[in-house]
């Protein structure tokens, strides 16, 4: 077991070193020049050049690259030895050309919003998945199966970008039971954090409790002609027993699965969800990154999103080896 | 399950596997029904331009006449300016026809669509059968490489590349503008998309290549192109179909999501995704406007995933219900 | 017809709140009162309480030296003091001395200017301002590759005899163009040329004073030492603002700032919508907030027609000027140039950008309220303002006409509000008199960095532009946008046009020998010959405003050197 975390924790560090390479080497490339992006109103020639040796981006590309990974782990100090010195502490990302901040500290203060959006709704599209998807499985046939996976059908066919506006349109503007979406910290202003993240919560639950709904029918319809629960009924278990002992047990690894990947995607920034509902999260960060072309600030977002969706995998894999005994790690 | 020995016993009864799924499809009424509203979607992208004709206007014309003149943002009438010569209302701030852009828009839509699911199928089933069939280190390389592809944050990461790979598609000398833009979408589409295809296609490959047919015609002297394509990809047709069938949607969304973002194409060609973004400001005011794009795109998504869940029954009855 | 009247009305209003800044009068004798604080009261005003300001972005820069934006212009100055300032007062804008007692003299034409100092501004701390920090804030300004966004107006204009590269670069070397004298009470600035409207130059940031001791760098954007009324108290940078009263600003030494409120809370990160629905709404903090970077919208018509929001309503002509340039590099036939000017329909851009309630139709970059300067001058032979429509007929003609044909044009614009949809509005203007349009859109950092490369593929042939002026005068806004002295083989600078007339050219060096109502006026020439001759760029529409306050703010005004709503004089009803 040890062994097997260990050569995942190697291949998963390997997968995230070539995906920031990638990263890196992709926007610097980019038709704008970063030196002309934050060179202001008023850009001359010679400030460029200024501006480019104090980013250091008159270095070559590797070099660049090899600052940059040194950064992360140790630190970096920038216009060394000239009265200027900037010291970027471990880890550093470098500065956000758009607000000179650290892209560490921008990523830490985005992290919380993006959090509560992930955590709560992923509460709640489970607790409505799972309950619907068993509901499902037990009246296989019934009408409340038929509806239930209507609608979940349904659901799965529509866009948050969409639905989001509607719910929008009807909650805030024509009801105004709920404040507009936004984020206010769930420590100080707990009322107002529930009130403005409801409506993201709902939206991305009712959509992705769908695929829930469908796995956990699907699997427990499929456990439910196994041989050993036909045994267990035969034995005279409770129905009850059965369907929550072996049954769920049964059916629950590929939806861990499909969790941990869904929770890990959108710890990485909930790009549109953020987007749709004016959240100040990560994906928010990123995607205003995208259109002030601040490279640092999308170099750091998209690394940070990887580490979430490579961590993610990692545990996934682990937890199907917890939970499937079928699967044998070698 | 279909191998050829088989399916020759099998074409005694006149009955081939294909045809079998085809009668299963045929009888599916969600499949007919779904089967049909693509093909209305479809029909209305191919016909857009006789509705230029019957309207006599183009989705590009403004109709600034059709707006509150001090308040472009507000259109005349009920509906957001439904009337006899605007379908489905105007846009908001241009005037501009809602459903001429809606059917032009489902051109830009599906056209994005199908070609990234097209490129995206390609590849992954070459890059799946070359890794699965040939294993050892070839097979390391590019299951590392679907392995790095699918770590990537894929919305993120296409909307901060798109003006880098639309800058180098120009530096090839392809044109300024969408003609550009689109290809690049597709390009970006199916480069996070083929490793979906292309694991599928890998594992299939790899349980098939010790199969005994497979052997008989390594041991007769077949080359390795003849395995693959001959013998191998014959016998893989069923999973891609349904996986392409399902991925569709997966491509029409994620089109729509990044134009919606800001990353796809630009004015003044129609797209779902840019209708939808030009609503955000006007959603509380002019809801007719977010509404249409929003339920077409729910309309066509919800017909292909109906019509891709009946296609893997028809090719697998055991799977599901 | 009523809808017309209230129009009108609005109009009216706008006239009068940018009434010109006066322009200066080195050799006044007396000192007008305006130049003597403390400034006068505004009636019924009571102190306490906190004034809240929602906005959706931070302010660009607070460090002094990095300020460029109007909205954080204003702002600032709750702790910043600049030598001079621009104050308004019921309504009334003019340029005043803030830090200086004048508005400096000079004695040889504007090459050399001397402001005297008023004595016993403290800081925060208690410590006195020294003539050395001003001159250290000047200095400052030349690190504009550690302090970048700010203007470069020190770098510009004054002499460099020893290639000062500022404190941090040269720390050994001396800013030897800033002298001070007679016991630190006087400052003295060496130009490179006659500059007649240098006073304009000292209010901005660059001349305000920096204790050398307590300068961060980089930093000190997070930080900076306040002179003014109030001090930060802390500061989130991206989230919340929050300022304090400074004990040791003496008001009587002060002529543009007031002190009413206890506290100033600045919070960003709205969304357009969002404050706007807050603002209209006037509920709990919202009764005393109020938006400087959010124009009414999406609910501008709700807004201004209703008479409960009146009061608390403030619609402004705002100098930003929507401008196209059409580049004479890659469109060499003025036919073509001049047929792409016929083709423009004002009206249904202003249309596409919100309706004719958004803005204010004008063939010319120099707005109205500058008087030595403007003319509203004929395009495509017509008056704009009365026949908007595009001139279909004449720009077929003209492209006729042409010698060099050309007829693929390529766009320009970036992706931000709704220049999109102005855009696309041109794209059609564009093709139904029979050119083929491709459409080139940026993001919007950077925008005009990238369309002032000169001679790159795919080269933009028309650019949508946007400017706000640095002052209300042609010298203000000519020379920074049209002037082809500027450019490079590979940069245009700001003049997108790439126009670089030899005519012009020897009107622009008649223009910098003159004193300034001749300036002024030649600038003015130079401007419509550019528009109406040389066909190398066109202004369709001035910006309206509409900012929003709550109901229980007193004293908000529209401040007239920056067209925003300005929190200087606001006060919390009780």
């Amino acid at each position: 077991m040890f062994s097997y975390l260990l050569r995942r924790l190697v291949s998963g560090t390997v997968v995230l070193g070539i995906v920031s390479a990638i990263v890196f080497g992709i926007f610097f490339i980019l038709p704008a020049d970063p030196a002309r992006l934050s060179c202001g109103k008023t850009c001359s020639e010679e400030l460029i050049v200024k501006i480019r040796h104090t980013l250091e981006l008159d270095q070559t590309l590797p070099v660049q690259y090899g600052r940059f990974i040194k950064g992360i782990f140790v630190g970096r100090t920038y216009l060394k030895g000239t009265p200027a010195e900037l010291n970027c502490t471990a880890p550093c990302l470098g500065y956000s050309f758009q607000t000179d901040q650290p892209v560490t500290a921008l990523l830490k203060d985005r992290l919380p919003a993006t959090a509560s959006i992930a955590f709560g709704a992923s509460i709640l599209w489970l607790l409505i998945g799972l309950s619907s998807g068993i509901v499902s499985a037990l009246r296989r046939g019934t009408w409340i199966d038929k509806f239930s996976q209507g609608v979940a059908l349904g659901a799965a066919s529509l866009q948050i970008y969409f639905v989001g506006l509607v719910l929008q349109f009807i909650f805030v503007n024509k009801l105004a039971w709920l404040p507009a979406p936004g984020y206010s910290s769930p420590l100080h202003y707990p009322v107002d954090w529930v009130k403005q993240m409801a409506l993201p919560w709902i939206t991305l639950a009712f959509l992705l409790s769908a695929i829930y709904s469908r796995l956990t029918r699907a699997g427990m319809i499929e456990i439910m002609g196994e041989d050993y629960v036909r045994t267990a009924r035969a034995k005279g278990l409770s129905n009850r027993t059965i369907n929550m002992k072996h049954v769920l047990r049964g059916a629950i690894t590929p939806i861990v699965t499909v969790f941990g990947l869904d929770l890990g995607g959108l710890l990485g920034g909930a790009v549109i969800t953020e987007y749709v509902f004016n959240i100040p999260g990560l994906g928010k960060l990123s995607t205003d990154a995208v259109a002030n072309l601040d490279l640092p600030v999308i170099t750091g977002t998209v690394i940070f999103s990887a580490v979430f969706i490579i961590v993610a995998n990692i545990l996934v894999d682990l937890l199907y080896a917890v939970l499937d005994p079928k699967v044998r790690i070698q | 399950m279909s191998q050829p020995a088989y399916a020759a016993a099998q074409s005694v009864t006149g009955r081939s596997p294909s045809r079998m799924a085809w009668e299963r499809i045929k009888k599916d009424r969600t499949a007919k029904v779904s089967g049909s509203v693509i093909l209305i979607f479809i029909a209305l992208a191919i016909l857009a331009p006789i509705f230029t004709w019957i309207i006599h206007s183009s989705p590009d014309a403004f109709h600034t006449e059709t707006l509150n003149q001090e308040f472009g943002t507000q259109p005349l009438g009920k509906l957001g300016g439904v009337s006899g010569a605007h379908w489905f209302g105007v846009e908001p701030r241009t005037g501009r026809d809602i459903f001429l852009r809606f059917v032009f828009g489902a051109r830009t839509s599906l056209i994005i669509a199908l070609s990234a699911t097209v490129l995206a199928t390609i590849l992954g089933v070459v890059i799946g059968l070359v890794s699965g069939f040939f294993g050892g280190k070839t097979d390391l390389v590019l299951s590392r490489t679907m392995e790095i592809v699918l770590s990537f944050p894929s919305i993120l990461f296409a909307l901060a590349v798109m003006p880098v790979l639309e800058s180098v598609f120009q530096g090839w000398g392809l044109p300024q503008g969408n003609g550009t833009r689109i290809t690049v979408m597709i390009f970006i589409l199916a480069m996070f998309g083929w490793p979906y295809i292309g694991r599928i296609v890998r594992g299939q490959v790899i349980s098939l290549r010790e199969r005994e047919f497979i052997e008989a015609a390594r041991a007769l002297g077949a080359s390795r192109t003849h395995l693959i394509f001959r013998e191998i990809l014959p016998n893989l047709w069923a999973p891609i179909l349904v996986t392409v069938a399902l991925n569709i949607p997966t491509y029409i969304t994620a089109e729509a999501a990044l134009t919606f973002l800001g990353a796809g194409v630009i004015d003044p060609t129609s797209d779902w995704g840019a209708m939808l973004l030009a609503s955000v400001p006007f959603y509380s005011v002019d809801p007719m406007f977010t509404f249409i794009p929003g339920f077409a795109l729910f309309m066509l998504v919800l017909s292909f995933s109906l019509l891709g869940d009946s296609i893997r029954d028809a090719l697998d009855p055991r799977s599901s219900r | 017809m009523k809808l017309k009247r209230k129009v009108i009305a609005v109009v009216g209003v706008l006239a009068l709140s940018t009434t010109a800044v006066a322009f200066i009068n080195p050799a006044s004798a007396a000192t007008p009162a305006s130049w003597i604080g403390p400034v006068p009261a505004q009636a019924g005003a009571v102190k306490g309480g906190t004034v809240t300001i929602i906005n959706q972005g931070d302010f660009e820069h607070l460090d002094p030296a990095r300020n460029y934006v109007g909205g954080t212009l204003d702002f600032y100055r709750l702790f910043v003091r600049t030598l001079t300032s621009v104050r308004t007062v019921k309504g009334v804008t003019e340029l005043v001395p803030d830090l200086a007692e004048d508005l400096g003299t000079t004695k040889d034409g504007g090459q050399t200017w001397t402001f005297k100092l008023r004595t016993g501004i403290q800081y925060e701390d208690g410590s006195l301002v020294t003539c050395e920090d001003i001159k250290y804030g000047v200095a400052r300004s030349y690190e504009d590759g550690t302090l970048d966004g700010g203007p470069t107006y020190a770098q510009d204009l004054l002499v460099n005899n020893n290639a000062y590269k500022g404190p941090y670069t040269t720390p050994t070397k001396d800013l030897e163009s800033a002298v001070c004298s007679n016991n630190g009470t006087a400052i003295t600035f060496h130009l490179a040329n006659k500059v007649p409207y240098f006073a304009y130059v000292t209010s901005y940031g660059a001349f305000s004073p920096v204790p050398q001791e307590k300068d961060t760098k980089q930093n000190y954007d997070l930080r900076p030492v306040s002179t003014g009324p109030y001090k930060i108290e802390s500061y989130d940078r991206g989230k919340q603002l929050t300022l304090v009263r400074n004990k040791y600003w003496d008001p009587t030494t002060d002529p543009i700032r007031w002190n009413y409120p206890d506290k100033f809370v600045a919070k960003f990160g709205g969304d357009q919508n969002v404050i706007e629905n807050t603002l209209i709404s006037d509920s709990g903090e919202a009764k005393t907030s109020l938006s400087m970077d959010t124009n009414i919208v999406t609910n501008l018509q709700k807004v201004s027609k209703d008479a409960k929001y009146k009061s608390r309503f403030f619609p402004i002509a705002s100098p930003y000027a929507r401008y196209y340039t059409i580049n004479v590099d890659t469109v060499k036939d003025v036919n073509v140039r001049k047929a792409i000017q016929c083709a423009f329909d004002f009206k249904q851009i202003l249309i596409a950008a919100g309706g004719t309630a958004v803005g204010t139709i004008s063939p010319t970059t120099i707005p109205s309220n500058v008087k030595g300067a403007y003319r509203n001058f004929t395009v495509c032979d017509r008056d704009v303002a009365k026949h908007p429509e595009a001139q279909v007929a004449a720009a077929k003609a003209y492209l006729a006409k042409a010698k060099t044909k050309k007829t693929n044009l390529i766009l320009a614009y970036r992706d931000k509000g709704v220049e999109p949809q102005r855009a696309a509005a041109l794209q059609q203007e564009l093709e139904a008199v029979g050119f083929t349009v491709t459409m080139s859109k940026y993001p919007k950092a950077g925008f005009y960095s990238q369309v002032s490369k000169r001679g790159i593929p795919n080269e933009p042939d028309i650019v949508q532009a946007s400017w706000a002026y640095d002052w209300a005068a042609a010298s203000g806004i000519v020379y920074a946008l049209f002037d082809g002295r500027t450019m490079t083989s590979t940069d245009s600078r700001q003049n997108y046009s790439r126009a670089n007339f030899k005519d012009l050219t020897a009107l622009f060096i008649k223009a910098d020998k003159s004193p300034t109502a001749v300036q002024e006026k030649i600038l003015g020439d130079i401007e419509q010959d550019l528009v109406q001759v040389k066909a190398a760029h066109l202004n369709v529409y001035f910006e309206n405003s509409a900012f929003m306050g709550g109901s229980k703010l007193g004293g908000l005004q529209l401040d007239g050197g920056f067209s925003t709503l300005s929190p200087l004089g606001a006060w919390v009803k009780k």
